[in-house]
C-alpha cells in the first residue's frame, strides 16, 4: 500500500492537522516508509490464525467492574482544565 | 417526468396532508429499517464508575475516565453487559462470547476522548426478532416479525446545550459514557404503523426486562429510521436516507409517512434520492436535509487496547437466563388459559409490568379472576394515569382490592357503591374496604320494609309516571328504579328494587 498525497490530506483532515506544502514530500516518505516496513509482516503465512487484538494473556479477560458509584469528581475540579468555562458549564466555539 | 398530472395528486400543498392517492401509493413500497438506542438503567456508567442518572446538576456526573484525562483506565460494567444479553435472550439472538470493543473516531465537543466506545465486528447479540401485530403497507392488520440485525453495546456521548449561551455551545457530560444498547433493525419494515409497534413492542420489553425506563420524550429510548422506496415487486433496495431527531413514536410514524412522499414525489418528478441524513421537524410534518459534510465519516473502527475482552462463560450466561423476568408474550398466554381471560384483557393488563404483576397478586385472593380484570382495565388504570403513579406505589393493596371484590360477590355492597369505596380506598388505603363501606352507608340494604316504604314514597311522587307505566311504558321502570336508589343513598340492592318495583305496579 502506498500513500498519495490525497490519502495523506485526508488523513490530516481526519486528524484536524494543517499540513504545510512544503512538509509534504517528507510526510509521504515517512508514512510510506512506515507501512512499508509493516509489509513484511505480510511474509508470514497467518490461515486459520484468529486476529489477534489484545497484547495480554489470553486468560486475561473479563476484567469487569462492579455497578457502583464511586470516583467523582466535584464539579470546580471537573471544569478547571478547560480553557473557557463558567461555574456548570464547559464552553466551545458555537457549533449550531 | 411531466408535472402537470401529479399536480392534482400531491395537491393541497399543505404538508401533512399531502396523501398520495392510487396509483402512486401502490406503486411504490416503502422500505425501513430502524436504529434504537436504550439508554441502560445501570447505577454508574458503561466504562467508568459516575452516576448515571437522569437530570442532575450540569457536570456533576463525570469522572477523569469520561473527560479522558490522561492514563485514566476504563472497565467495563458487568450489569451494562448483562442488560444487554437480556435484550438479547429476549429477542432470540444469538449472544457472542468473546466481545470486544472498538474505539469509533470522530472528533466532536459532546465527546471528551475523541472516540466513542462501542462495538464494530462482533456484536454482543446477533439475529433475533421481535414479533409485533400491525398494519402493512395495504393497510391490512398482519403478524409478523420484524428481523434484527444485531444488538451491540456502547457509550453514550455528552450534551451540547446551544441556547443558554448566546455565544458559546455549553457541554455537560453527565450523559457521556451512560451505557447504551443499539438495535439494529434489518430493513424489513414496510409501514409507518409496523415502526410505530415495533417501538412499542421495544418500550415494552426493556420496561419487562427493567433495562431501560424507555421514555423518548427524555431520550432514554432514541429512534433513528432509514427509509428508501422501490417499485413494488422490485427486490433490490434503494438509496436509503437517514432520518433524526424523532422524540416519539408518534413523530416516528409521521416521520416515516413523510419521507416515504418525500421520495415517491422526488422520483416521480425526476429528481434523484441522494444517501444523506435529514431531521424530521414535528411543526411541519416534514423531513429537512441536514447541511453536507465536508468529507464522508471514516470512523477508523480499532479494537480498544485498554479494554480487555469480555468472555461470557456458560455459566454466566445460565445465570443471566436464570434472572429472566417473564415476558408479555409468557404472561399473555397465562393470562388467556390460567386465568381464561378474554384476548383483550390480556393485552391490556400486559402493557406494564407492574399491572400484569398487581392483576396476578389479586388473583392470589379472589376466584373472580374477571372481575379482578374488570376492575384493573377501568377504575385501576384511570387512578394509574390520573395520579401519575408510575413510579411510585399504587396505594391501594392486591389484597383490599380482592376483599373489594369479595364484598360485592357476597352481595354486601353494589357495583355502584363499590366503586365509591375504591374512591375512598386510594384516598384512605390504610382503612378496610368493609370498614369503609359501613362508615359511609354504603352497605346494600336487603332489608324490604326499608325499601318497600322508600317505593312507595316514590310511585307516589309520579302518579303519572305510574299511569303511563301502567298503560305499556315499560321503560318508565329505570326511573323509579333510579329514584329510590337516590333516595337509599345509593345503599340499596338494585336488583331487589327492580323486583320489588315490579312487584308494586303489577
Amino acid at each position: 500500500m502506498k500513500v498519495d498525497t490525497e490519502t495523506l490530506y485526508k488523513i490530516a483532515h481526519l486528524a484536524r492537522l494543517k499540513v504545510p506544502p512544503e512538509e509534504e514530500g517528507q510526510l509521504l516518505n515517512s508514512l510510506n516508509s512506515v507501512l512499508d516496513w509493516m509489509e513484511q509482516l505480510n511474509e508470514v503465512d497467518t490461515t486459520g490464525i484468529e486476529p489477534l487484538t489484545h497484547m495480554s494473556a489470553l486468560d486475561e479477560v473479563d476484567i469487569l467492574r462492579d455497578d457502583v458509584v464511586k470516583n467523582q469528581l466535584p464539579r470546580t475540579q471537573a471544569l478547571v482544565n478547560a480553557p473557557v468555562h463558567d461555574e456548570q458549564f464547559i464552553k466551545v466555539t458555537k457549533v449550531l | 417526468m411531466p408535472m402537470l398530472n401529479l399536480l392534482p395528486i400531491f395537491a393541497p400543498m399543505q404538508a401533512e396532508s399531502t396523501v398520495l392517492t392510487p396509483p402512486l401509493s401502490t406503486t411504490y413500497e416503502a422500505v425501513i429499517g430502524l436504529e434504537v438506542h436504550c439508554q441502560l438503567l445501570t447505577n454508574s456508567k458503561m466504562f467508568a464508575a459516575d452516576a448515571n442518572a437522569f437530570g442532575a446538576e450540569p457536570n456533576t456526573q463525570v469522572s477523569v475516565i469520561t473527560l479522558a484525562h490522561p492514563g485514566a483506565l476504563p472497565k467495563a460494567n458487568r450489569v451494562a453487559v448483562e442488560y444487554a444479553v437480556r435484550m438479547g435472550l429476549a429477542c432470540g439472538s444469538a449472544i457472542t462470547r468473546r466481545n470486544i470493543f472498538a474505539r469509533k473516531n470522530y472528533f466532536y465537543p459532546d465527546l471528551p476522548k475523541g472516540y466513542q466506545l462501542s462495538q464494530d465486528k462482533g456484536p454482543i447479540c446477533v439475529g433475533g426478532q421481535i414479533p409485533v401485530r400491525a398494519k402493512g403497507f395495504d393497510g391490512t392488520l398482519r403478524d409478523t416479525a420484524i428481523q434484527l440485525h444485531h444488538i451491540h453495546l456502547e457509550e453514550d456521548a455528552g450534551k451540547s446545550i446551544h441556547d443558554i449561551d448566546p455565544n458559546a455551545t455549553c457541554l455537560d457530560y453527565n450523559r457521556a459514557g451512560t451505557p447504551l444498547i443499539e438495535m439494529v433493525t434489518e430493513p424489513c419494515l414496510r409501514s409507518a404503523d409496523e415502526a410505530g409497534q415495533f417501538l412499542t413492542e421495544v418500550r415494552r420489553l426493556v420496561r419487562y426486562l427493567g433495562i431501560c425506563d424507555g421514555n423518548l420524550e427524555e431520550g432514554s429510548l432514541r429512534c433513528d429510521v432509514n427509509v428508501s422506496i422501490r417499485p413494488k415487486g422490485v427486490t433490490e433496495l434503494g438509496t436509503k436516507v437517514e432520518v433524526k431527531n424523532l422524540n416519539s413514536i408518534r413523530n416516528v410514524m409521521r416521520a416515516v409517512d413523510a419521507e416515504f412522499r418525500r421520495q415517491v414525489m422526488l422520483t416521480e418528478t425526476g429528481g434523484r434520492i441522494i444517501q444523506e441524513t435529514r431531521l424530521f421537524d414535528a411543526d411541519l410534518g416534514q423531513t429537512a436535509g441536514m447541511r453536507e459534510k465536508e468529507t464522508m465519516n471514516d470512523y477508523r473502527y480499532f479494537p480498544d487496547p485498554d479494554l480487555m475482552p469480555v468472555v461470557i462463560s456458560d455459566a454466566w450466561l445460565a445465570n443471566i437466563q436464570a434472572g429472566m423476568p417473564a415476558l408479555p408474550r409468557d404472561l399473555y398466554h397465562k393470562l388467556t388459559t390460567q386465568y381464561g381471560l378474554p384476548d383483550y384483557d390480556a393485552a391490556l393488563l400486559t402493557e406494564a409490568r407492574e399491572l400484569v404483576e398487581f392483576y396476578e397478586a389479586v388473583c392470589a385472593e379472589t376466584p373472580h379472576y374477571k372481575a379482578a380484570s374488570n376492575w384493573l382495565m377501568g377504575p385501576v388504570k384511570a387512578q394509574l394515569s390520573e395520579k401519575n403513579l408510575r413510579d411510585r406505589q399504587f396505594p391501594v393493596s392486591a389484597t383490599a382490592l380482592a376483599a373489594l371484590i369479595r364484598l360485592i360477590d357476597e352481595g354486601t355492597i353494589s357495583q355502584t357503591a363499590a366503586q365509591t369505596v375504591f374512591g375512598l380506598m386510594v384516598e384512605q388505603p390504610e382503612r378496610s374496604p368493609a370498614e369503609l363501606a359501613t362508615a359511609q352507608g354504603l352497605l346494600q340494604n336487603r332489608n324490604t320494609n326499608d325499601l318497600q316504604s322508600l317505593i312507595d314514597g316514590v310511585l307516589a311522587a309520579w302518579p303519572d309516571k305510574v299511569e303511563q307505566y301502567r298503560k305499556g311504558k315499560k321503560n318508565l321502570l329505570g326511573l323509579f328504579v333510579g329514584e329510590v336508589m337516590k333516595k337509599s343513598k345509593g345503599s340499596a340492592d338494585p336488583k331487589l328494587v327492580n323486583q320489588l318495583i315490579m312487584n308494586a305496579l303489577s
